[in-house]
């Protein structure tokens, strides 16, 4: 564990993933402690442009735009990070189970899986999430999450399908090994690197699939987040007001988050698969 | 060997097939054995023969499609964790890799440590160790060197010792052997080939090697099963067989193993 | 050329199976979590009307075409055989214009908008993707990041952006809808010409995400078969660097296309969030009204749209793949 961290600090990609990451949480976690207003307080008037008092002026309802994107960028890795979870465990549960049993179950887990890595999440999505009329953004997390959890469940069952062969499992077995154990010792220690990989991606795509569904208006309620500020500055036409304020910073910090999360990943990447290295 | 030692396995009409529709094809087919204690037996053949597809299924590792495993003269059972710890203490195995044998995330005497919990003696720590101290000991290792080390601190000589030593500590009555020296220098495999003959020694178990090397077989085992496309063509005692093959395909087996009576007089 | 057609009825087969389990999960999903559909839809009835009268017939030919009550498993034999006639049924919010017609007005700006962008995202992003892993250093170390980072802007903040600067602030091109809002649709050149600016900025957005997330994959190919063995040994060989190259690239691009397909459905998506930016007059702006007005009928009709278009690429594309990859053989599809 202590060697695996050791290796991956000498990856510059890894490490500047890492440090965007840091910047940004430090930022949105400490920041609300010094400045303890209220986010959704409104302070000033619509659209007010940046000042001393306020680094990135008014939204449409003259709330500080600084403040609320602290606060809105939090829910939104809360967001991704719950999604990232529940995909992850469904993914990984799934992918065991079809890639180490076999057989029939891993047939119909493996139709089900393509079916929905090819029907759209995003319909997926929006289906659900029109039907739920009170979405806390745990909701919307877990919903996000129950349409991304394929993508994993496909690449942890290649990978237990070509390991379920190996000896190790062999001599495991006939040392007595209960099955339990067996996936638990011989199977996920060797794949653990790539589900933290795909857990990474599934925050990231977690938190660009938050900011969609808010887009569309089908975000979270009673709460502030990345999408649902974008949601706001398309919807009371922000940039015909000229206020570049309520919506470039928001996209920057989607952007800016998701890319140290895919950096981090690529990091990992090159370091676990020696063959990608340039 | 003498036909009045008692049979310990046997095998029925073994099938085992890969595959559905027009992909299927079968790995091993109507393979019939009889193992008696105190026996040394070779299966011989080329690669892909269905060799190690025979070995998994009488270690138990691998349903075959049909046929049945008899072992003590009665149908096997898996059905049941004792079951299968029953079987298991009795019938063990060895693979070609050892590379591959080891759980690269365990400690080596992880290893060791669940065959003597397969086992389920009722030890104290400082007599597991001292267990553990000796299998390693028959192999010429030193435990407390390598009890603490990850497998790919060691070299696949060792690896393989270790895989003895395990042997060593379960005392079954059959261990299967596929390959165990294929993929070791040529120092360490009579070295290691050795160790099997005078763990058998010991022991009085049933060795079954898995060789593609008739001249091995010739060398170490008393009755010989040669193997083509996953059937039986030819068995018996292995001096017969040398010395008068019948199968055409033991014929070109042969030609291939030149001066054997000198290359293994290694005594 | 029998396995080949073997190879195409397999996939049709399973293609239509998913087929039917979306348009399965299209009527179920909602209806699991709400309950009664007659319910919902008086509520959102009320929302989007205010004629009592149209309300009234509106309730009625929905209570008689949907067969709302009878049981739900006949309901979803009934919803079944309408969308086999292509009825969606009619729309709350534009009473009386029906879901088909709507869609139908839709279909093309989005494909329009869609397939050009996508294509030459990927045509773009691969050469670009294959240039950084051959030329690497300072260029790779430039490239690499910025396409990451353009791949991890989803495309709608892009597109606001885009809309600010180039629309808003340098006013370079028109900020929204399909064609000038003066205009009545006809083959006139100004009116093809107008069509075309208001084409450019929606199109530009999407084809810049494409090719960002494109050149991430194809650059990490390229290095997988670069560093491969039959590289080196070519280049001991003293063959040609572009002969290398070319087949570096053959074999790269190959994954490529099965990459596409799988995120195909995400770059459709994302580029139909694009069309709400830019109010353009496709699927995605009409899906976008239709939330916020609730109407059932045509989100339901966009969803059903946005499934049938991403399966029926994701099978072209293999279709396609099969054609072009000696490999694919009988034996080798037993994956799907
Ligand atoms: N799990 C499997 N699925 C499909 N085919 C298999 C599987 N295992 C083995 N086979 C096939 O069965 C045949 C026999 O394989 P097996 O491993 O038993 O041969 P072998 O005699 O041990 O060969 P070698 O000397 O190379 O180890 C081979 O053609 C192999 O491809
Ligand atoms: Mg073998």
């Amino acid at each position: 564990m202590i060697g695996t961290l050791r290796i991956l600090i000498r990856s510059p990609k890894f490490i500047i993933g890492l440090a965007i990451l840091a910047v940004v949480l430090g930022t949105v976690f400490v920041y609300p402690m010094v400045n303890t207003a209220d986010p959704v307080e409104m302070v000033a008037s619509g659209f007010d442009p940046p000042s001393a008092q306020y680094i990135l002026g008014a939204d449409n309802f003259g709330r500080d735009t600084f403040l609320e994107l602290m606060y809105g960028t939090r829910t939104s890795l809360y967001v991704g990070l719950i999604a990232g979870v529940f995909a992850t465990v469904v993914g990984l549960v799934l992918g065991l189970a079809a890639g180490y049993i076999g057989g029939l179950a891993d047939n119909v887990i493996t139709l089900i899986t393509n079916m929905f890595i090819v029907i759209p999440s995003f319909v997926i999505l929006i289906l659900v999430s029109v039907s739920i009329n009170s979405r806390s953004s745990t909701v919307t997390a877990l919903i996000i999450g129950l349409t991304s959890w394929p993508w994993t469940a496909r690449a942890v069952r290649a990978q237990t399908t070509s390991l379920r062969n190996r000896d190790h499992v062999n001599i495991a077995k006939i040392s007595g090994y209960s099955t339990t154990k067996i996936i638990l010792f011989e199977i996920l220690p060797y794949i653990a690197s790539y589900v933290v990989m795909a857990f990474i991606l599934q925050i990231a795509s977690g938190i660009l699939s938050e900011a969609a569904i808010s887009m569309l208006g089908l975000g979270p309620y009673n709460t502030v987040s990345l999408g649902i500020m974008m949601n706001w500055a398309l919807m009371f036409e922000a940039p015909a007001a000229g206020a570049w304020w309520a919506f470039v910073p928001t996209s920057l910090m989607i952007a800016a988050i998701s890319f140290s999360l895919f950096m981090m990943n690529t990091g990992m990447d090159e370091i676990f698969n020696p063959k990608i290295r340039n | 060997m003498n036909g009045d030692s008692s049979i310990v396995l046997e095998g029925r009409k073994l099938n085992r097939q890969f595959g559905f529709g027009r992909n299927r094809f079968f790995a091993v087919s109507d393979v019939d054995f009889v193992f008696r204690s105190g026996e040394i037996i070779s299966i011989v053949g080329e690669s892909g023969s269905g060799k190690t597809t025979l070995a998994k299924m009488i270690m138990g590792l691998l349903k075959p499609t049909s046929g049945e495993v008899m072992f003590r003269e009665n149908p096997r059972s898996l059905r049941t964790k004792a079951d299968r710890e029953e079987y298991w203490k009795s019938v063990q195995g060895i693979f070609q890799d050892p590379f591959s044998s080891f759980n690269q995330f365990s400690k080596i005497q992880t290893l060791l440590l669940d065959c003597i919990n397969l086992l389920k003696l009722k030890l104290s720590e400082e007599e597991k160790m001292n267990m553990m101290r000796e299998a390693c000991g028959f192999v010429n290792l030193e435990f407390d060197e390598l009890y603490n080390k990850y497998p790919f601190e060691l070299s696949g000589g060792q690896m393989q010792r270790l895989m003895i030593a395990r042997i060593f500590i379960l005392k079954p009555k059959v261990l299967i052997a596929d390959e165990p020296t294929s993929m070791i220098d040529a120092c360490s495999r009579a070295t290691i080939l050795d160790m099997f003959l005078k763990l058998r020694k010991q022991n009085d178990m049933i060795i079954v090697f898995i060789t593609h090397d008739l001249g091995l077989a010739y060398y170490v085992s008393d009755t010989i099963y040669i193997m083509e496309h996953g059937k039986i063509v030819e068995r018996g005692n292995a001096a017969t067989i040398l010395e008068s093959p019948v199968h055409s395909y033991t014929k070109r087996l042969l030609a291939d193993v030149p001066k054997l009576k000198e290359a293994w007089d290694l005594g | 050329m029998n396995s080949y057609l073997k190879y195409f009825l397999k996939k049709f087969g399973w293609y239509l199976l998913t087929l039917v389990v979306a348009i399965t999960l299209n009527f179920f999903l909602p209806r699991m979590i709400k309950g009664n559909p007659v319910s919902v839809i008086v509520s959102a009835m009320s929302q989007g009307m205010s004629d009592v009268n149209a309300q009234k017939k509106l309730y009625e030919s929905y209570m008689h075409q949907f067969g709302l009550d009878k049981p739900l498993f006949q309901q979803y034999l009934i919803y079944f055989q309408n969308i086999l006639h292509g009825d969606f049924g009619v729309s709350f919010g534009n009473y009386p214009r029906r879901v088909s017609n709507i869609l139908a007005s839709a279909i093309p700006w989005t494909l329009g908008l869609q397939i050009p962008a996508i294509l030459i995202g990927w045509l773009l992003g691969n050469l670009l993707g294959a240039f950084t892993a051959y030329k690497k250093g300072v260029f790779d170390k430039i490239i690499f990041p910025a396409a990451l980072f353009v791949n991890s802007m989803p495309f709608f903040a892009l597109s606001i952006i885009m809309l600010y600067v180039f629309g808003l602030h340098l006013k370079w091109f028109p900020i929204g809808g399909g064609y000038g809002y003066q205009m009545i649709p006809n083959l006139s050149l100004s009116f093809i010409g107008s069509v075309l600016q208001h084409h450019f900025l929606p199109f530009i957005s999407i084809v810049l995400v494409a090719i960002g997330g494109q050149a991430i994959g194809m650059r990490s190919m390229s290095i997988y078969e670069l560093n491969s063995d039959y590289v080196l040994y070519a280049k001991l060989m003293g063959i040609r660097d572009s002969r290398v190259v070319r087949y570096v690239f053959r074999n790269a691009v190959l994954p490529q296309v099965t990459g596409l397909a799988l995120s195909i459905g995400t770059m459709i998506s994302g580029a139909l969030i694009t069309e709400i930016v830019f109010n353009y007059p496709g699927i995605g702006t009409w899906l976008f009204t239709a939330i916020r007005t609730l109407d059932f009928p045509l989100i339901s009709g966009c969803t059903l749209m946005i499934t049938l278009a991403v399966l029926a690429a994701n099978f072209t594309i293999e279709i396609i793949y099969g054609l072009i990859d000696p490999r694919v053989k009988a034996t080798q599809m037993e994956g799907q």
